[in-house]
């Protein structure tokens, strides 16, 4: 009967469609950090990622009646901020689409690093993210760091899934040789 | 089958997020979250009143002149007569509501300067609000028209005490929906204020 109802409802979500005002600072602690690095993968810079999520919250806060649980409270989150951010990255650049197929951004003339021979550190693939493009960022993070397969990818940014696969191959091989680079500097 | 650096990534999931956005956002989202919210709620309960003013309005449109039909009907009188004593002076209906039953004048005395009363406060609202003012205006003035098409029948109709009530409840009515404009006005106002203080106070 209840095999539908996968979705345990929130209590804290619950209070907040209430109106309670503490409710809310709740669910600001609970899924303001995770938003707010969501974010800032996306748009690269800690102004706008704050005004995404000031935005995000506000947005999510006024429309709790619109949340069903079809999806946990923060994956729901998640795609407001999401969507925020492609949208602040589209006003940045206004004429230019955040992903095009035909834009290929120059590798080094060398043959690619293979993936399996890098030593990895936290801190050193947070830099080689924050200097991709932002198209490629913007994949290589939903796909690597916020789980959506390349079909919730095409969806998110209008894109076709070929698109998508490519630009996740092209970004991760950029990624790769700004690592490896930055390791040998 | 997953790549060395996607196996990294997941492992180290957690790491990734370790930035934290000041708390200058939530202090700002609360803020907020509780003016704008709080002056949506005002304009929803202003919306709202307005929706039950209205359909109020048009309940005792239809009630008075239902009451008025009533009052009427059973004494059809030569539409001739009625329109030669249609215009009676007021001061001579107000007599004649004397001399029917002086407690129901004395509540029509009554009645008719509260509705002056608040209709003066009312008009206040005419510079800063005239569409508002128009509105309000027009509502009140179809009750009063019903109103005054009660009383130019009361020379005329043999139940007079039924139409004198029938006044009296028109302006009863009359009464309370200037309260309601004016409980209106006052939200308005204090909505308002409440705006220009945020304003006012720097973010």
């Amino acid at each position: 009967m209840e095999l539908t109802a996968t979705i345990i409802r929130d209590e804290i979500v619950e209070r907040c469609k209430q109106g309670d005002r503490q409710s809310y600072q709740a669910l600001y602690d609970k899924y303001s950090r995770a938003m707010y690095n969501t974010s800032l993968r996306i748009v690269n810079n800690s102004a706008d990622a704050e005004d995404v999520l000031q935005e995000a919250f506000l947005d999510a806060f006024r429309s709790l009646d619109d949340f069903h649980y079809r999806s946990t409270f923060g994956a729901w989150l998640k795609r407001i901020v999401i969507n925020k951010s492609i949208n602040a990255l589209r006003r940045r650049k206004p004429n230019q689409e955040i992903v095009e197929d035909s834009v290929v951004y120059s590798l080094p003339d060398v043959e690619a690093p293979d993936e399996a021979e890098i030593q990895y550190k936290v801190d050193e693939v947070k830099k080689a993210i924050r200097r991709l493009p932002d198209g490629y960022r913007t994949v290589l993070t939903l796909y690597l760091l916020e789980g959506y397969d390349h079909e919730e990818i095409s969806e998110i940014l209008g894109i076709s899934h070929n698109t998508v696969r490519t630009q996740y191959i092209r970004a991760k091989q950029k990624l790769l040789f700004i690592i490896k680079q930055g390791g040998l500097s | 089958m997953s790549s060395p650096l996607e196996k990294f990534m997941r492992d180290h999931r957690e790491e990734f997020d370790s930035e934290e956005p000041r708390p200058q956002v939530w202090a700002s989202l609360e803020k907020k979250l509780s003016t704008p919210e709080e002056r949506k709620g005002i304009g929803k309960v202003t919306a709202m009143k307005f929706l039950r003013i209205g359909v109020a309005a048009a309940v005792l449109v239809l009630a008075g002149i239902g009451v008025f039909y009533l009052a009427t009907d059973h004494n059809r009188v030569d539409p001739l007569v009625a329109v030669n004593d249609n215009h009676p002076a007021n001061a001579a209906a107000d007599e004649l509501i004397k001399e029917i039953n002086p407690t129901y004048a004395k509540e029509v005395y009554h009645f008719t300067q509260l509705i002056e009363l608040k209709q003066s406060e009312l008009k206040q609202i005419e510079k800063d609000n005239p569409q508002l003012y128009k509105q309000f205006i027009a509502d009140i003035n179809k009750l009063d028209s019903s109103y005054y098409a009660l009383k130019n029948q009361l020379p005329v109709t043999p139940n007079r005490e039924q139409l004198l009530e029938a006044m009296i409840q028109n302006l009863r009515l009359q009464t309370e929906l200037l309260n309601q404009q004016l409980n209106i006005i006052k939200l308005i106002k204090q909505s308002k204020s409440k705006t220009n203080e945020t304003n006012s106070t720097p973010a």
